[in-house]
């Protein structure tokens, strides 16, 4: 607990006061429709989503991209391993890989709609392509750079090529693949808000354009307080199961030998 | 005086290996040996000798070009599970994602043959063996350099392989280390009877070590001179080392090898028909 509030943390903490404090001064100064002040934003904050829109608006975007998500590191990880593996197909592949990774993620909207339609599958869909490139890539990248010594060691104990993949390749691969599922998860994020304001009936990025359409300024600014919020949990969340299951990665970089 | 092993049976025979890389360079050019049951056999060579090389074509990490590895007169093509290699560079070899018992378990649990307690009961004698009981839950990267090889000979010899090949293992620690390490290695064979075959470029550590020690040209590699080194067993870091025999033997590799080192030590060279240089074998080259 000493370490939560320590000095560091309380004039970070300070800081925030600070610029919220100016936001009121500001707006209340400017008296614009546009920019309301804060306390009135924070006050349409709780009213809305200490309510059931909660459930209606947050809880479907979440869902659709923790199945996104999901299926792009199966997939990702996956792939990213086999490619890595094999020389020969990373050097097939690698260029179509470096091309198809270039496509900004949020291009690749519209040919969901077209594909699929308008549904939550397209969301998934979307979330998924767009997540699983920096996933792949640096699985395939974390399995391509085992160093040679340790799968020296795996066929000098005679492992066979299925256990020296399950016990020294993919475990030696963790670290990046983790890096890639970090980048993977701000795609993600930034894919389902686009997605849902583009052809959808709820979800956090229709709650922010509706509202904004409809002139429901307080509101638009508070369902871009709770993705700030959400995005920030969501990375707290990774960054800490990260360091507990490479405990040993980080020990390891932490003490260079 | 006389080796203090008894004369046993020759399990691996190196006949005429040769390794050239794929890119034409020769590394090794004809290398012929053979190690008997429990000896400690050394090859010694000037830096950069193809050393390594030719520890990993006799494990069959490396094809040869030519030649043959046998292995109690089967040729070997694929690693065999009597033979270890420990590699000099620990940090690598080892896999951090697990503490020292789950390293020296690695190559144990996926066999098949051997019940899970007893198992479990090899991993930690072979952990006991080395001195590090106390560290079994630590991770590699949380123990020094000589203590990370430890762990690497320990996970080796609980694999319980006949022939443990060293690839200049203590070049990377500090010399009381280096003193350490050679002495488990020596109580290790004794303790496991395991066949040590050592290459190093530091002459005086394989003369310590070991029963004979073959002499490396500069790459392409042959074997200069095969010498029985018979200095009374056990060795001992401070007595071994200021028998006469063992200056004579170090300072006669040294002239072989063509490079002194400029540590102030008086270098001479001995004749060929010195007694205490017998040559065993006259098939070397």
């Amino acid at each position: 607990m000493n370490k939560v509030f320590n000095r560091g943390n309380a004039s970070a903490i300070l800081t925030v006061v600070v610029l919220l404090v100016l936001w009121e001064v500001i707006a209340r100064a400017l008296k614009s429709v546009y920019i309301p002040p804060i306390s009135t934003i924070a006050v349409t904050f709780v009213h809305e989503w200490f309510s059931p829109t909660f459930a209606q608006q947050a809880i479907p975007s979440l869902y659709r991209m923790v199945v996104g998500y999901f299926f792009a590191s199966v997939i990702g990880i996956t792939i990213g391993i086999i490619i890595g593996t094999f020389k020969r197909m990373y050097e097939l592949l690698d260029p179509v890989l470096q091309f198809l990774r270039a496509i900004p993620p949020t291009a690749i909207i519209p040919v969901g709609i077209l594909l699929i339609g308008i549904g939550d599958q397209m969301k998934m869909v979307v979330i998924a392509f767009g997540s699983m490139w920096p996933i792949l890539i640096n699985a395939a990248d974390g399995a391509r750079m085992v160093p040679a010594q340790r799968l020296d060691t795996a066929r000098i104990f005679g492992l066979t090529p299925f256990e020296t993949l399950w016990r020294v390749i993919i475990p030696s691969s963790t670290p990046m693949i983790a890096s890639g599922m970090r980048t993977g998860l701000s795609i993600a994020f930034i894919m389902i808000v686009v997605s849902e304001m583009i052809g959808s009936t709820d979800g956090l990025g229709y709650y922010i354009l509706s509202a904004q359409r409809t002139f429901a300024i307080p509101e638009m600014y508070g369902g871009i307080a709770l993705l700030a919020i959400l995005g920030y949990l969501l990375n707290t969340g990774f960054v800490w199961a990260e360091h507990r299951v490479l405990a040993w990665h980080y020990g390891q970089t932490a003490k260079p030998v | 005086m006389a080796s203090a092993l008894a004369p046993s049976e020759v399990i691996l025979n190196v006949q005429g290996v040769q390794k050239r890389y794929a890119d034409g360079t020769l590394a090794v050019q004809e290398i012929t040996l053979d190690v008997r049951a429990r000896e400690f056999v050394s090859i010694v060579g000037p830096s950069g000798c193809g050393k390594t090389t030719l520890l990993k074509t006799l494990c069959a990490l490396l094809a040869p070009t030519e030649g043959a590895v046998m292995l109690h007169g089967q040729r070997i093509v694929e690693p065999p599970p009597q033979m270890v290699l420990v590699f000099q560079d620990y940090a690598r070899s080892l896999f951090p994602w697990l503490s020292v018992y789950g390293n020296v378990m690695f190559p144990l649990r996926r066999r098949k043959d051997i019940a899970p307690a007893e198992k479990e009961q090899m991993a930690q004698r072979a952990i006991e063996a080395v001195g590090l009981t106390r560290f079994s839950k630590h991770y590699p990267w949380q123990l020094s350099g000589g203590m990370q090889q430890r762990v690497a000979i320990a996970r080796a010899v609980a694999f319980r392989p006949e022939i443990l090949l060293l690839d200049e293992p203590f070049a990377s620690v500090d010399a009381l280390t280096r003193a350490d390490l050679e002495d488990l290695t020596l109580q290790l064979r004794n303790e496991f009877g395991i066949t040590m075959l050592l290459v190093t470029h530091d002459i005086d550590e394989a003369v310590y070590l070991s029963d004979r020690v073959f002499v490396l040209s500069a790459p392409p590699s042959t074997v200069l001179e095969e010498i029985r080194i018979p200095l009374a067993q056990p060795r001992d870091q401070v007595r071994t080392r200021s028998e006469a025999g063992f200056l004579e033997l170090r300072n006669h590799i040294h002239g072989l090898i063509g490079k002194r080192k400029d540590d102030g030590m008086k270098t001479f060279s001995l004749p060929e028909s010195t007694p205490a240089l017998t040559l065993e074998g006259e098939t070397v080259p």
